[in-house]
């Protein structure tokens, strides 16, 4: 695993909730699709938290980041 | 006869799934003949679960709601335990929470206060709910942990079922082609990675007796039957 920054595992979450997000169609982008900490999020809600390093997904962003197979300093 | 008591508070969507996966366990809980208090919505307040488990001998408590490290709550996200100040009234219960964090603080205080045993999780509790069948595998977690309570299983025994069908589900969604599966398993592999299990290694609940017959044994009974009532003739 490669060890990288919260902004680089920022990126590289964002890049690939793009990517998720270009898969769907356009009338889901918008419905609720993960429920993090008990709160429903679609993916548009999720980029546009990650973007703006909203606290309540930054663990999930860890999470994710660590799934794609990186270690988070 | 045992008694499992369901807190199932339904005040938005997340909860809402919540609480038909204890749905699920409530049925099998009736269908292994316990006895079942079913807390739903606005019944579900510290004062009515403090009512019933000081009032009942209650076995086994599967509570759903919204948690923090050491705050669990209910209808409303009203405050339903928390840790070091209320929790006493968990002494004695094994009990099984669907909550994000509270393993962290909330569930070793439980302990503390003579809680038997309990799981939960000491991360967040993550899930998806699109497309529909991505809700699935946590529900059947959900259920795993809550079937291996009610048929006595111990703490261990109980932890390591909600583990095995996650890995189960995780196996079953690995060569998927959808996006969503890949997501799914990221989603339990986290969610099986941060349930904990607390207190008590060799407590258990014990299931209600059934009384099974064999075919000799029920044409004695038959017999039985048929002198005693000839005889009464």
């Amino acid at each position: 695993m490669s060890v990288i920054s919260y902004a680089q595992a920022k990126q590289l979450v964002l890049a690939d909730l793009r990517k998720t997000m270009g898969e769907m169609p356009v009338a889901e982008r918008s419905r609720p699709r993960y429920v993090i900490n008990m709160v429903p999020y679609s993916i548009l809600d999720l980029i546009a938290l990650a973007e703006r390093d909203a606290p309540e997904i930054r663990d999930w962003v860890y999470d994710r980041a660590k799934y794609l197979g990186y270690v988070v300093e | 006869m045992p008694t499992a008591l369901f807190f199932r508070p339904n005040t938005d969507l997340a909860l809402s799934y919540g609480k038909e996966w204890l749905a699920r366990g409530i049925e099998e809980a009736v269908k292994r003949g316990f006895n079942v208090i079913d807390l739903v919505d606005e019944a579900c307040t510290f004062d009515t679960l403090k009512n019933i488990l000081e009032s009942e001998r209650i076995d086994v408590v599967v509570l759903l709601g919204h948690g923090n490290t050491n705050i669990f709550t209910g209808f409303e996200q009203q405050v339903v335990l928390e840790a070091c100040h209320n929790d006493q009234i968990m002494s004695g219960t094994i009990s099984h929470f669907v909550s994000c964090l509270i393993g962290q603080e909330l569930l070793p205080s439980i302990i503390e206060k003579k809680g038997i045993w309990t799981i939960g999780y000491q991360t967040t509790f993550d899930f998806m709910i699109d497309p529909p069948e991505a809700v699935e595998p946590f529900s059947d977690i959900t259920l795993a942990v809550i079937a291996a309570i009610l048929d006595g299983g111990k703490l261990k025994e109980a932890w390591d079922a909600g583990i095995a069908k996650g890995e189960e589900w995780k196996t079953r969604l690995w060569n998927r082609p959808e996006t969503w599966c890949a997501e799914v398993i990221q989603l339990i592999d986290k969610d099986i990675h941060g349930m904990v299990g607390l207190g008590d290694k060799e407590a258990y609940v014990l299931p209600p007796r059934k009384m099974a017959l064999s075919p000799q044994g029920l044409i004695g009974l038959a017999a039985l039957f048929w002198f005693l009532i000839s005889r009464g003739a």
